[in-house]
């Protein structure tokens, strides 16, 4: 296998637009949990 | 049977259930509060159900997978990214927002900084906003009906006409409902689709192959092999973003969420069905190119969908992706009508003339509004358009440079005073206007979005004026 390659796409294509999309996707629940944390701790 | 025939039967079941789910909304429906966030009494389901079914319109469904299509995975950079980010920031406002007992986004512009005329201003914003948005609605609504039923255009945009006013003249209970269908229809379209696609082309590591093989590898290049630039990637995204971020649409669920906590977890479960959805529409985009490399049959980004249903996905799963297609654009135009007719009537009407109404008037008013706002935005839809996915990101620059700092900032500043939230609205919505002439038609060739500059200047506004107009109140008292 291709080292550059994983499920037939680039790795630059997994990092920039896969990360993003994992980061984009789980950052509303990130920051309810961090915010949730902030106003327990109050 | 023929695809025609096939198609009109889901779409005759689609309509039948509709209009049976949605009736019960109009019983609920007694007073202003029921009407425009009903009753503050949404559960977490139905909440859920009416975020991601409003915020998944007819630019997802069509633009992005048709520029999947065209243009690769780049789109979702510039598009799908800038939407959740955007969602993100929404878990702010949640957390704030329920302190206010508002009943519409600008209500609380009247609340924090106590002006009726901002208050009235931010209702007319949304107002003409709301008109030119719901044109994407129909035509993408129109595109596709008229394609896969075999009908003109203009009766094709007829019939959704008559779906959002039906459902719109129920409040946001009879929305609500019908979003509920809506979602689960979108749901289903999308996954049986990309998984018939993915088990048809062996699989995602497949497609990818083949796809790497069209245009020298472009359609998997995070910028298309540098068809679109970083700046270009980037400023649209954040106009779409901030657009979201910033959206009354998506605050109102906030304020009709039964409490802070569903508020909260609402957006939390949206955002992640809506990322599931968009991996499936990428799978679609994607695969459709590999079955169909040549794009010449094809006029715009666009109608790609439409072709690919009606050319190469099996007839009964296809029936199903034509209803999700319509369920995407009925449940956020309607819930564009409903927000801007009570703008009209609680923001605009009631707010600056007539300020003792009754409920029956005040429901009555609302369901006039929609229908002249709906006809309006009926008979603009026929004027040609960019491809929806660009044309909507320049409305979601006017409302991000209107609502963004006086909403955000009146929620976490004590300092923002009245005159930085207002001249911060009026100086961001000149500066768009402004960039988007100047680059368009004048002589400053820049792929930079305009809201980029007018997000800016609007910050600048609210926080210089802001800060010397607290200073000044605080001297004078």
């Amino acid at each position: 296998m291709n080292a550059q390659i994983l499920l037939g796409l680039p790795l630059e294509t997994w990092i920039i637009i896969g990360g993003l999309y994992a980061l984009a996707a789980f950052l509303p629940t990130i920051i309810a949990l961090i915010l949730g944390r902030r106003e327990a701790k109050k | 049977m023929s695809r025609v025939i096939i198609f009109m039967l889901y779409f005759t079941l689609y309509t039948v259930v509709l209009l049976f789910w949605g009736k019960s909304g109009f019983k609920k429906t007694n007073n202003i509060r029921d009407f425009c966030v009903a009753g503050n009494s949404l559960g977490l389901f139905v909440s859920v159900s009416t975020f991601t079914a409003t915020l998944f319109s007819a630019v997802s469904m069509q633009s992005v997978t048709g520029s999947v299509y065209q243009f690769g995975y780049s789109t979702i950079l510039y598009s799908v990214i800038g939407w959740l980010l955007g969602a993100s920031c929404l878990i702010f406002v949640a957390y704030k927002i329920k302190e206010y007992d508002i009943v519409t986004v600008p209500d609380y512009f009247r609340i924090r900084y106590g002006s009726r005329h901002y208050q009235a201003f931010a209702g007319l914003v949304l107002v003409i906003c709301y008109i030119l948005y719901i044109i994407i609605q129909i035509k993408g609504f129109g595109i596709v009906v008229s394609e896969l039923l075999d009908i003109n255009y203009n009766i094709a945009i007829a019939l959704i006409y008559l779906f959002i006013i039906y459902t719109g003249f129920g409040g946001l209970f009879s929305v609500a409902k019908t979003d509920a269908l809506n979602m689960i229809m979108v749901i289903i379209g999308v996954l049986l689709v990309s998984g018939t696609i993915l088990l048809e082309l062996g699989g995602i590591t497949s497609i990818h192959e083949e796809a790497a093989g069209i245009m020298d590898g472009a359609l998997l290049d995070p910028t298309t092999n540098g068809l679109f630039s970083p700046v270009m990637i980037v400023t649209t995204s954040l106009a779409w973003g901030l657009g979201t971020a910033s959206n009354p649409q998506y605050i109102i669920r906030i304020a009709s969420a039964k409490d802070k906590k569903t508020g909260i977890q609402m957006i939390c479960i949206a955002t992640l069905i809506l990322s599931i959805i968009y991996l499936g529409l990428m799978v679609i985009g994607i695969g459709s190119r590999v079955m169909e490399p040549n794009t010449s049959a094809i006029q715009s980004v666009d109608e790609t969908l439409a072709f690919i249903i009606n050319t190469k996905i099996v007839s009964y799963i296809s029936g199903v992706m034509f209803i999700s297609i319509i369920a995407a654009a009925i449940s956020t135009a309607n819930s564009q009508l409903l927000l801007l007719s009570s703008s009209f009537t609680y923001d605009i009407y009631l707010n600056l003339f007539h300020k003792q109404i009754s409920n029956e008037k005040f429901l009555n008013l609302n369901r006039v509004i929609i229908f002249i706002a709906g006809t309006i935005s009926l008979l603009l839809s026929t004027w040609p358009l960019e491809t929806l996915l660009i044309y909507g990101s320049y409305i979601w620059s006017i409302v991000a440079v209107t609502f963004m700092w006086p909403l955000y900032g009146g929620l976490y500043w004590k300092k923002a005073t009245k005159e930085g939230a207002v001249l911060s609205s009026i100086g961001g919505i000149i500066a768009v206007v402004t960039f988007y002439f100047v680059s368009h038609y004048g002589e400053l060739q820049t792929e930079v979005h305009p809201v980029l500059p007018s997000i800016l200047i609007s910050l600048i506004i609210f926080c210089g004026v802001s800060i010397a107009t607290y200073k000044k109140e605080g001297n004078l008292s």
